[in-house]
């Protein structure tokens, strides 16, 4: 956890207060929730449209 | 270059996962404006092993409500400075006064900095009572320089000698003001104490207080000290002198005429707010910062101390705390706090109250739950099994998805993007060029037979069969009409295997 912190803290070049600010910012949250939400969920559409498509050729 | 694309992806998702607070909490939003007073500050030279006082003036705008303040030291040596971590704006309270100490350890001669910062942070976000609402953490910073030098310098002030309005069979109280301006910390020797009947002149009392008896002062502190004398037990009106000796010297001497006035005289009243705690749980061994303000509405200024008892759940007395003695004036009111660890979890109830003068205030309770560090490592645990579960679907997918393409690269390579399936092996038997006129001009469902068990029907067209024959792109697709039967077999066979050894790159 420390290191992970750790290591946004370093890529981001943001000060522990600054990252502070940012988890606690509902805005960042929702952005982080988006993000997470869409990925899963293009995931799954792609997986099934690959498996759909490699499927219909099989046949 | 797409396995970088897969971990620049995973790296974002963990962010995702970060930030929509799966991971324990690392600081607080913040929402106050504040100023400082002095932003920059010089404590001169400071010894070794010798603690120096600094204090400073924290202000905020919006007074409207509790606000607690988080300290964090930044610069070279953090260790050296040394004072609360946090402290609280009650509402209404727009300054407040913060003391820390410098206390330099075995550090070489030579000059010092550092940031000392102040940042805000909602109450309601420590306690997961909402969320602030706000992303902007708007705090103050000290810039703190000093020199360790081993010089001992010793300067100080004594000034504001006061006696307190008293009555008969009350304490007589005095106050004076040390002002320490050197860098050793310093109390008188001795103070001796001499009261004088203003009407006859004779000596009533003489008290002598010795040094280890009175207070110290921090180098660089300014400290109000109260002491309290013995009692009279006549009316009348005084005269207090007072020598103070340092190294066998008078250092200061003041003399002050004072009243003793009939007992029930002057009213001695004082209330207490309720007894608030930095935070409503704490783990076993964390300092729990407690605190009340004492307003004093009597007509006589009175010392008073807070002293708050620790009950467990089961109602047994776990500690007493007693707070130090303060001097509470006529309509002042003073935060007093207390601080105690416990060493087992559990649910307390912290019982405050007030003594002042001969008397007691009324009591103020709060209740505090005490966990075990376990707990906090059962959050986070589950915390990042979930993550874990979480990353290891998100693999899978990806994972998935590559050997998918991996596997159906070669038939889609050369198949046109919305014919992707190989025609059946009687489309390929046919060779006439009037069949494939005619076929061209059907829909493949239409020109191919439909006999039970064979496989399903593709949408290829025999013009691109034939382009591909010619291109050299399709091998072995020739069918002698005798062994039809057993090319039908094979299909039936296993027709997912022959179709990608019919085609080839």
């Amino acid at each position: 956890m420390e290191n992970f912190i750790q290591g946004i803290l370093a890529v981001s070049k943001l000060t522990t207060s600054e990252l502070s600010v940012l988890y606690h910012s509902p805005l960042i949250k929702g952005f982080a929730a988006g993000y997470l939400i869409s990925t899963l969920i293009y995931g799954f559409i792609f997986a099934r449209k690959r498996r759909l498509r490699c499927e219909e050729i099989k046949k | 270059m797409r396995r970088c694309n897969i971990f620049k992806s995973a790296g974002i998702i963990l962010v995702s996962i970060f930030f929509i607070g799966f991971f324990p909490a690392i600081g607080h939003a913040a929402f106050s404006t504040m100023g400082i007073s002095p932003s920059v500050l010089d404590a001169g030279e400071l010894l070794n092993d010798v603690p120096h006082e600094i204090t400073v003036i924290i202000a905020r705008h919006d007074s409207s409500s509790d606000m607690w303040v988080e300290v964090e030291v930044t610069g070279a040596e953090t260790n050296f400075i040394q004072g609360d971590s946090e402290f609280m704006f009650k509402a209404g309270e727009s300054d407040h006064s913060y003391s820390f100490i410098v206390l330099p350890k075995d550090a070489p001669t030579g000059r010092y900095n550092a940031l000392i910062e102040f940042l805000p942070f909602d109450i309601d976000e420590v306690f997961g009572g909402g969320t602030a609402g706000t992303v902007f953490r708007r705090g103050v910073a000290l810039n703190l320089g000093y020199e360790v030098s081993d010089k001992q310098l010793v300067e100080f002030t004594i000034k504001k000698f006061a006696v307190l309005p008293t009555e008969v069979d009350l304490p007589i109280v005095i106050q004076y003001t040390v002002e320490n301006t050197g860098n050793v910390t310093w109390k008188p020797g001795q103070i001796v104490f001499t009261i004088i009947d203003a009407g006859s002149g004779n000596v009533v009392l003489s008290q002598t207080i010795e040094g280890e008896d009175l207070e110290e002062v921090l180098g660089g502190a300014t400290r109000v000290v109260t002491q309290e004398l013995v009692a009279l037990s006549q009316t009348g009106n005084y005269i207090l002198n007072a020598d103070f000796y340092y190294n066998n010297d008078i250092i200061y001497s003041f003399s002050e005429d004072f009243e003793v006035l009939p007992a029930g005289t002057l009213k001695q009243y004082g209330e207490i707010d309720a007894l608030t705690a930095n935070k409503s749980e704490f783990e076993v061994g964390e300092t729990i910062s407690l605190s009340t303000t004492f307003t004093n509405k009597g007509e006589i200024p009175v010392v008073a101390r807070l002293i708050i008892e620790v009950y467990s759940s089961d109602g047994t007395l776990v500690d007493t705390l007693v707070g130090s003695s303060v001097s509470v004036g006529i309509n002042e009111e003073a935060i007093m706090r207390e601080t105690t660890r416990l060493s087992e979890s559990g649910e307390y109830t912290f019982i405050g109250y007030v003594e002042y003068g001969n008397k007691v205030s009324g009591t103020a309770r709060t209740t505090l739950t005490v966990k075990s560090p376990y707990n906090k490592f059962l959050i986070t645990a589950i915390s990042i099994s979930v993550i874990i579960i979480l990353i290891a679907i998100i693999l899978l997918i990806l994972i998935l998805q590559l050997r998918k393409g991996k596997t159906l690269s070669p038939a889609t390579a050369i198949l046109p993007p919305q014919v992707p399936v190989v025609p059946p092996p009687s489309t390929f038997v046919s060779t006439s060029p009037q069949a494939s006129t005619d076929a061209s001009q059907q829909t493949p469902t239409e020109s191919l037979p439909q006999p039970s068990g064979t496989p399903p029907q593709a949408d290829i067209k025999q013009n691109d069969v034939s382009e591909s024959i010619a291109s050299g792109e399709v091998e072995k697709v020739t069918q002698i009409p005798g062994e039809q039967s057993s090319t039908t077999e094979a299909e039936k066979g296993n027709p997912e295997e022959d179709d990608l050894w019919t085609i080839s790159l």
